[in-house]
């Protein structure tokens, strides 16, 4: 009599014998499944752990289960609901906007949370430290699990697929206009997904898991809220933009939130990298990419503005809200950048750039908080300036007199801004260099270090102006000139004296000035070079060095040579 | 037939010494973890880590593994720094946490055959690798079963076996038989053995001493984060000039013999039972025998003697305080 465990005994030995040499040629059959093993092979292993783990959980199988019993309720109660219009009216938004949120709770929400908790599950469980110690890097990890949410999308959206095909035919709504909103709906979740992966805490602790949950919590309802607003809206009014700016649109957000997801990913990968390696470069490629995207696309909107010969006055919006976009950007992306930490491994320091060039140009992508501070103001003053020349660009296509007044304003602006950025900058570096005396510290810390060099700046001198005069109101003075706050709020009212000004550039320059001569040391040459046998390991790992027989089986399991 | 997409990387190389803690310090504020921590492990060997809880220990082997950076020092697997080159060194260390770090919904197979692939191994190899380490942790009657409802020695089992995947070289094993039954621990015992047979470096640390002392062929002993001794257990009882104890079976009047053992300078703690002498002795071999042959020609009958070496436990418990960080 065969029983169950003789037959799971059975497929185990079919599947261990599986690689027993066959005496006979291979037939069509098996050149597919030597195929199809080598896809598999070339699948991200966390992928196929993921997927495994997913098709056999009961969050998915029910939420399947949940999704597959609400469309087909919503498909027999909305059709009843519309008869007998049905046969002779457009009643495609009506059903069409019941599939939307029955989709759009697994993918918007289910999904992202699954992702998160499955991150989260790898540090909790005690797993992530596994996965450490393998050769997968974890950009692999993280680029796994948003693989595996995806792929659970694509299960959720096929089997909604005949739903939107029927709601389709029921007319209302155009092709277009169906799959704009299907694409938002993917892109939304994907997007949600690694919003998730980049909060979920990759240190154990009660209440970083908490905090962390509720601001996930909080970000993918407010997301399921907007885009099921803009979704209604949109199936039931249509697409209100033209087929260019339909177009421009479309570019603009992929063009964006491409480069804001890549920055996210490579900082979760960041947060699982080892400390002894390099965890900024990527960060700060990644920020450049997406300057460059923010300013092409500001670029695009004003040029194809000014090409459709739209009034410039009504396009300064875009130049202003580019230049406000920078300012809130940089502070944060500096604050942490001026927050990493300055050790630099050997590691790291053979990856430095080698030549005279290589250093002018790439030093400023090398880890480190000197580096950084620098990389952050280089990069916030050429997209600053970038979005002066575009506002320059409106004011000399524009007749109106105001508008030029505006440049004035927005020059004056940016100059203000920068150089408080810069001292701000300088203090969130010596802050946390200080508290890093004592212990290590996240480079976290700099957005709360930069939140107390900003509160400094603005209340020190306040309070001491307030307390001069007997606690009475006082008019602005020089001696405000660090209050950023009622400065930059004068220079918006056009009423600061020139003496303040002088006085703010001179605190950015002395603060640039002085982070400068510590720099200095940085573009001395100081790479090390890498041990020759560290070199011949890694050439041998890219198969440019043959391998020995003994080494490649060491066990005696009878495997044949690899060699290429 | 399918072959790896790229060649694996040499796992085992011609470097005598296989672990090495160079001057290494770890410290978390202000708790100093691990200080001044200092030794090598040659190919093949197998080095027990012993110590009270808290002691340094899986900070240590957390370091070894590269999952923590020491605040000073060095760390060598296979001549290869910890922290400059992780993942050469990842490649020949197989690491089993003392927590078993298992997923849900996975069967034993799906869980190897996911370590499998992380660590690169494709195709048919990855298939033999699968089938070997199946065989050797015995699990192979299990590798449809579901993880969660395997036992806590079968799980250890299919974590020696995830750690033992990509056929590393050096293997450090927090606690392995942490929470075992004698009859696991037996097993577990073996399988070290074998793996030791086998070339492999073993880097072990336990609270069950009389099983380290068996399967070890040195050990360090680790308390409040320093190394207190390190070498095989003959070894640390020379260098603590520990002394052996001595039974003699006396025939002759034991009251002359105590007279004379007692002006001895090796000899103390000299206790009569009857007609067996029990003492301590301090010096080397060839010293207790010359005292043996001292005796006799004195005129003692001397019907037996017996030297007791102290055990890794006895050693341990000497040369450690108790003392907890």
């Amino acid at each position: 009599m065969t029983t169950v465990s003789d037959t799971r005994d059975a497929n185990l030995v079919a599947i261990f014998n599986s690689d027993e040499e066959a005496d006979h040629p291979p037939s069509w059959l098996d050149r597919i499944d030597a195929w199809a093993t080598r896809a598999g092979d070339a699948i991200n292993p966390i992928l196929v752990k993921e997927t495994r783990q997913a098709l056999k959980s009961r969050q998915f199988v029910a939420t399947f289960g949940l999704l597959l019993f609400a469309s087909l309720a919503w498909t027999i109660i909305g059709s009843m609901l519309l008869m007998p219009q049905i046969y002779y009216m457009p009643s495609a938004p009506r059903l069409l906007i019941g599939y939307y949120l029955v989709l759009a709770v697994p993918m918007l929400l289910v999904v992202p949370l699954a992702a998160y908790r499955s991150l989260e599950g790898e540090v909790d469980d005690g797993t992530l430290e596994l996965l450490s110690v393998t050769a997968l890097s974890p950009r692999q990890v993280v680029s796994g699990k948003l693989a595996s949410a995806a792929l659970q999308m694509l299960l959720y959206f096929i089997a909604l697929f005949p739903c939107v095909a029927y709601a389709y035919t029921l007319r209302g709504v155009d092709l277009p206009t169906l799959a704009l909103l299907m694409g938002m709906l993917v892109l939304a979740g994907l997007g949600l997904t690694i919003v998730a992966l980049f909060f979920a805490p990759v240190t154990p602790g009660r209440t970083s898991q908490i905090t962390s949950l509720l601001a996930v919590l909080s970000i993918l309802l407010a997301s399921e809220f907007a885009l099921g607003s803009l979704a209604i809206e949109l199936i039931q009014r249509g697409n209100p933009l033209s087929f260019s700016d339909t177009l421009f649109m479309i570019v603009s957000v992929l063009a964006i939130g491409i480069t804001v997801a890549a920055i996210l990913l490579t900082a979760t990968a960041a947060k699982l990298t080892p400390e002894s390696e390099n965890r900024s470069t990527g960060i700060r490629i990644a920020v450049l990419v997406h300057m460059f995207c923010v300013i092409a696309v500001a670029s695009f909107a004003v040029a194809s503005g000014q090409a459709a010969r739209t009034n410039p006055d009504s396009l300064i919006f875009i130049p202003m809200v580019l230049s406000i976009y920078l300012v809130g950007f940089w502070a944060l992306v500096g604050a942490l950048m001026a927050a990493e930490s300055p050790a630099m491994t050997p590691r790291i320091r053979r990856e430095l750039p080698g030549t005279f060039l290589g250093r002018l140009l790439l030093t400023w992508l090398t880890p480190g908080p000197a580096t950084g501070l620098i990389f952050s103001m280089a990069t916030f003053t050429v997209a600053a300036a970038a979005a002066h020349w575009l506002l320059w660009q409106l004011v000399e296509s524009s007749a109106s007199v105001w508008i030029g007044d505006a440049l004035e304003g927005h020059r004056l602006m940016l100059v203000l801004v920068g150089c408080y950025l810069m001292f701000a900058l300088v203090g969130v570096r010596t802050i946390v260099g200080m508290l890093r005396w004592k212990q290590p510290v996240k480079v976290s810390v700099g957005i709360a270090a930069m939140a107390v060099v900003l509160l400094v700046m603005s209340v020190i001198p306040y309070s001491i102006q307030l307390h001069w005069n007997d606690y009475r109101q006082f008019e602005y003075s020089a001696w405000q000139f660090t209050n950023w706050i009622w400065t930059i709020e004068r220079a918006g009212n056009n009423s600061l004296d020139g003496l303040v000004v002088y006085l703010v550039i001179a605190l950015g320059l002395i603060s640039f000035l002085s982070h400068l001569l510590l720099v200095g040391r940085r573009v001395l040459p100081q790479r090390l070079a890498t041990p020759q046998r560290v070199q011949e390991e890694y050439r041998r790992m890219a198969g440019l060095e043959p391998i020995a027989e003994e080494e490649n089986d060491p066990l005696g399991l009878g495997i044949s040579g690899s060699k290429p | 037939m399918i072959t790896p997409a790229k060649p694996l990387p040499a796992v085992h190389s011609d470097h005598s010494v296989c672990i090495e803690l160079r001057r290494l310090h770890r410290f978390f504020g202000n708790t100093k973890a691990v200080r001044d921590v200092s030794f090598a492990v040659s190919r093949g060997g197998v080095f027990g880590y012993i110590g009270p809880n808290g002691a340094g220990k899986t900070t240590s082997m957390r370091i070894l593994a590269t999952l923590d950076l020491p605040s000073y020092g060095e760390a060598f697997v296979d001549g290869f720094s910890v922290i400059n080159d992780p993942e050469l060194v990842r490649q020949r260390l197989g690491y089993m946490p003392d927590a078993f770090g298992t997923y849900r919904d996975v069967n034993c197979w799906e869980y190897l055959d996911f370590f499998a692939r992380a660590y690169g191994l494709v195709g048919r190899e990855r298939m033999r690798r699968l089938r070997w380490v199946l065989e050797f942790t015995g699990t192979r009657g299990m590798a449809e079963k579901p993880i969660r409802g395997l036992s806590k020695g079968m799980k250890q089992r299919l974590c020696l076996g995830r750690a033992l995947i990509h056929d590393p070289a050096v293997l450090i094993l927090d606690e392995p038989a942490a929470g075992l039954d004698p009859r696991a621990r037996i097993e577990l015992r073996r399988m070290i053995g074998e793996l030791a047979g086998r070339g492999k470096t073993i880097l072990v640390s336990s609270h069950i001493l009389t099983e380290l002392a068996e399967m070890c062929d040195s050990v360090g002993i680790i308390e409040q984060g320093q190394l207190l001794a390190t070498g095989s257990v003959e070894e640390i009882q020379r260098e603590r000039k520990q002394h052996r104890e001595l039974v003699m079976r006396v025939l002759s009047s034991s009251a002359e013999l105590t007279a004379e053992l007692g002006r001895h300078h090796n000899v103390s703690n000299l206790v009569i039972d009857g007609q067996l002498v029990r003492m301590e002795f301090a010096g080397e071999v060839a010293q207790q025998a010359a005292l043996v042959r001292e005796l006799i020609m004195a005129g003692h009958e001397i019907a037996e003697v017996t030297a007791r070496s102290k055990s890794l436990e006895d050693v341990f418990l000497q040369v450690t305080e108790g003392l907890v960080q």
